[in-house]
């Protein structure tokens, strides 16, 4: 018994090892998700307590001696109905009721369709639609994010993809559109799911309580890829913030090393430019990620994988492999030198 | 079935029989031209007598991704909408300048023409060029792909497009 209860905090290990996860509801780091997590907390602890009563009563229920086949004595069954009432009826219906009043008033509290004000329309003219201007436009796309950063002044909007930087402790309004199917945005760590649907736009207010890396995913099936079409949220301080903005505002780098200016021809001359797109050179292509900033980014393929060398030499040459059905064909016809300059440019498109 | 050496024997040849016909080349992908059948002066044959060579002639799979590759390297932007015509001549009728057989479309697209027509060869990996070209032959003909899913730019009632600029600006691919 001792030696069983010695393995506790071990086991106790793995399931706390959840809630430490870069993508956990249970990791709340914004406003939002602590308000989430702690109905979650109260939901899952609550339903343990009961469960943890009824499995005790069934066990009570199957130890009770109740004699023998020859002497067995007919069922009472006068003085049972107040277990059914109290416990099956009134227990349960207070039970539910305060949940559902908890879980309205979470609803009520982050309103995420801009074109009615939310909820309560008349007390919250700062929702409704012209009221919100958003910071953020994210398209979403079979299977990966475009993200458009918005700004009156259209000398500094551009365009980046999957990863979304944000600064922290401060409300960031994001609109949310897509252009082929139903997605949903959804980074757990900084809020609940919204929808991205065709036609309809969607805004989220979603805000950081403190710098850090939050991972998201996609949480509505769009096809076959939906699995790898994952988010990243990088919550910044302001000037961190401030800094990133006015880099990703500047042009594509242009290409030193003579690695990386061969690079450049290949990328201007191949099938890249087709598609995808770097600011202030000829490549403008708008189906498939900007890749002006490629290089500063963590991960590649939405997220997908980490954004080195040898992972991008595998997606330009064979990303059906890593990604079947992806938008991104298999370019197998550069030869290992190509392809080294062809990485070579990219990564240093920072 | 006793394991004699007669019946070793039939199942061999059958063997080697069935594993022949794996040696026709005549529909690999990328083959340059198609298997010429000898039917009397006219070079090539008769356009009947030479087999579709393009691998995803009825792939109805294929065909779809034909279609939306069609969209996606803006073919649509010189000869128009699912290939009506516009400033490029149409993809749709019956004239076709330069042959409507698959290695003849093939060579269109990769190497070009003098009126206009760039060349995509470099541009384009070879497996998305085989399904462009079975999607330019299956048009006006059942197999034509049907939109897999509505485009969200067709979503929109052309009259409410007036309503909201941001909305039109936002799904609108040729505004941006």
């Amino acid at each position: 018994m001792r030696r069983l209860l010695g393995t506790a905090p071990l086991i106790s290990l793995l399931f706390l090892s959840g809630c430490a996860s870069a993508q956990s509801t249970l990791n709340a780091k914004g406003p939002a998700a602590a308000r989430i997590a702690s109905l979650s907390w109260l939901m899952t602890i609550l339903f343990v307590v009961v469960s943890i009563a009824m499995w005790a009563l069934l066990a009570v229920a199957f130890a009770k001696r109740r004699g023998s086949l020859s002497e067995h004595a007919p069922i009472d069954i006068g003085g049972g109905q107040a277990w059914i009432a109290i416990g099956g009826l009134a227990l349960p219906l207070f039970v539910l009721t305060v949940i559902f009043i908890l879980g309205l008033r979470l609803l009520a509290a982050f309103p995420i369709h801009g074109m009615h004000g939310g909820m309560r329309a008349g007390t919250r003219p700062e929702m409704e639609a012209d009221a919100i201007k958003p910071e953020i436009l994210i398209i979403g796309h079979q299977w990966w994010w475009e993200i458009q950063y918005l700004d009156g002044n259209p000398d500094r909007q551009f365009t980046t993809a999957n990863e979304i930087h944000i600064p922290t402790h401060r409300p960031v309004n994001i609109e949310l559109e897509s252009g082929d199917v139903m997605h949903s945005f959804w980074v757990p760590g900084l809020h609940g799911k919204v929808d991205l649907i065709p036609g309809h736009p969607n805004f989220i207010r979603i805000e950081a309580s403190g710098p850090g890396n939050f991972k998201g995913q996609c949480a509505e099936f769009c096809g076959a890829q939906h699995a790898l079409m994952r988010l990243l949220v990088v919550a910044q301080g302001e000037d961190d913030y401030d800094t990133w903005l006015a880099s990703q505002r500047a042009p594509g780098a242009v290409p030193t090393s003579s690695e990386a200016i061969r690079g450049e021809q290949i990328f201007l001359s191949g099938p890249c430019s087709m598609c995808h797109q770097v600011r202030g050179t000829l490549a403008g292509g708008h189906v498939a990620p900007d890749l002006t900033h490629f290089g500063s980014r963590q991960y590649l393929a939405a997220n997908s994988f980490p954004n080195n060398d040898a992972y991008l030499e595998a997606w330009v040459t064979h990303a059906q492999s890593l990604k079947p059905g992806a938008q991104m064909p298999d370019l197998a016809q550069f030869d290992g030198e190509q392809l080294r300059d062809l990485v070579a440019y990219l990564h240093q498109l920072r | 079935m006793r394991l004699n050496t007669w019946s070793l024997m039939t199942a061999a040849t059958v063997l080697v029989l069935v594993g022949c016909r794996g040696f026709d080349k005549s529909a690999a992908p990328g083959s340059a031209f198609p298997s010429a059948t000898n039917v009397g002066p006219i070079p090539g044959g008769l356009p009947e007598a030479n087999e579709s060579i393009d691998p995803y002639s009825k792939d109805p799979v294929a065909l779809q991704e034909g279609r939306r590759l069609f969209g996606w390297y803006n073919c649509s932007g010189c000869h128009g909408d699912h290939g009506g015509g516009g400033m490029g001549p149409s993809l749709r009728d019956d004239t076709w300048i330069y042959g409507d057989r698959d290695d003849q479309i093939f060579d269109t697209l990769v190497h070009g023409r003098s009126n206009g027509m760039p060349a995509w060869g470099s541009k384009i990996p070879e497996d998305q060029m085989w399904k462009l070209v079975a999607y330019i032959k299956s048009m006006r003909t059942p197999l034509e792909p049907e939109p897999p899913v509505v485009p969200a730019e067709e979503q929109i009632p052309i009259a409410d497009l007036g309503r909201s600029a941001s909305l039109q600006t936002h799904l609108d691919p040729h505004s941006r």
